[in-house]
């Protein structure tokens, strides 16, 4: 009983992991694309016509 | 975090136990990562024009992780061998510290991550370079050759070899014979390094049936074809200083590099018997990683040390 509950918690910890492990990532390909657009565009960024 | 103390035992996947930010660094083979960011750098700063530093950290770390997920999608395939070979018993899957499926999606996530950034945000070849070299290392060398042919790290080396190509093809766009060059460089040096590994590991890799040529033709024929490669390598190397790749300080550190190279493998031919024929491969195995290293590092050295005076 007690090595199921174990499993269980151990389980839902990995799931737990995982899950802000791509929160992580995903926030930093984010962040990674942002710069690079930045970097590309240069000024062009804000010359927009109105 | 701590593991529920299995206990490494070549030849046995341990019961699965908690895995920590660690272990997926392990299964992305830093210490190979540190030597393709080190070759890849190397092809971006001597290709001719210009990137922005900022591109080129992305286009770094880009390779770094199309690098990494190779090994973790390398270690996936193998886990089943890598329990019983002593040099990889104690990598992440076979100690328990990760699931094969764990290793799976990090790796082929990683990969898709690392092709789409270098593709969308560097340039389309660099990308297209990237994903052949995580494709080719994965299913030609990984799951086609490594455990039916001995010419497994000969054909499967290229994987490895591509690095500066793609740095080259991230600042130029394109592919051309300086970066074939480099390529070439790699591509002979991973023969008499791996077999020279193999020659002292041999029963590892008997045990698990890979056909590592000292396994299938013996060691007086993998001492003779490190030494015909080693005899490639050398003036191979030197060719950048030739060509206008590289200077005059390179070449005298290709010269002298490739001397060293040269009279290690040939230890190794000449000493067979015993534990100094272990020590002589050992030691042409350490120096074949320097003098890569050193190899590229006097080509990246030469470069800006001339951009700067210029």
């Amino acid at each position: 009983m007690n090595s199921e509950m174990d499993e269980e918690r151990q389980r839902q910890k990995r799931q737990r992991m995982r899950s802000i492990a791509i929160a992580l990532a995903l926030g930093a390909l984010v962040a990674l694309f942002y710069i690079a657009t930045i970097v590309r565009m240069g000024g062009n960024v804000f010359n927009r016509p109105m | 975090m701590q593991g529920t103390g299995v206990e490494t035992e070549i030849g046995r996947i341990g019961a699965t136990t908690e895995s920590s930010v660690g272990d997926f660094l392990q299964l992305m083979k830093p210490r190979v990562m540190s030597l393709v960011v080190f070759s890849a750098l190397t092809g971006m700063v001597v290709a001719p024009g210009t990137i922005h530093p900022v591109l080129a950290v992305i286009a770094l770390l880009a390779i770094t992780i199309g690098a990494g997920a190779s090994g973790a999608l390398n270690m996936w395939y193998d886990a089943d061998i890598d329990a019983h070979m002593a040099r990889t018993a104690a990598r992440p899957i076979p100690r328990g510290r990760l699931t094969r499926d764990e290793a799976l999606s990090f790796g082929a996530v990683l990969s898709l991550f690392s092709i789409l950034t270098l593709g969308v945000l560097v340039n389309w070849t660099a990308g297209a370079l990237l994903a052949f070299t995580i494709a080719f290392y994965l299913f030609v060398y990984t799951m086609w050759l490594k455990r039916r042919t001995p010419q497994n790290i000969v054909i499967g080396g290229a994987a490895g070899a591509f690095p500066p190509m793609i740095g080259w093809a991230a600042v130029t766009g394109s592919v051309s014979f300086e970066s074939l060059l480099l390529f070439l460089i790699i591509f002979t040096w991973t023969p008499p390094h791996f077999w020279a590994l193999a020659l002292y590991r041999c029963r590892d890799y008997e045990r698990v049936g890979v056909p590592m040529l000292p396994v299938v033709a013996g060691p007086t024929e993998t001492r003779r074809q490190i030494w015909l490669y080693s005899l490639i390598l050398v003036p191979l190397a030197l060719v950048p200083g030739f060509i206008g790749l590289a200077g005059p300080a390179y070449l005298a550190a290709a010269a002298g590099l490739g001397a060293t190279f040269l009279y290690l493998a040939w230890r190794v031919r000449k000493i067979t018997q015993g534990r100094e024929a272990d020590t002589a491969a050992r030691n042409l195995f350490g120096f074949s990683i320097l003098y890569l290293f050193l190899l590229f590092a006097a080509m990246l050295a030469e470069h800006v040390a001339m951009q700067w005076l210029a």
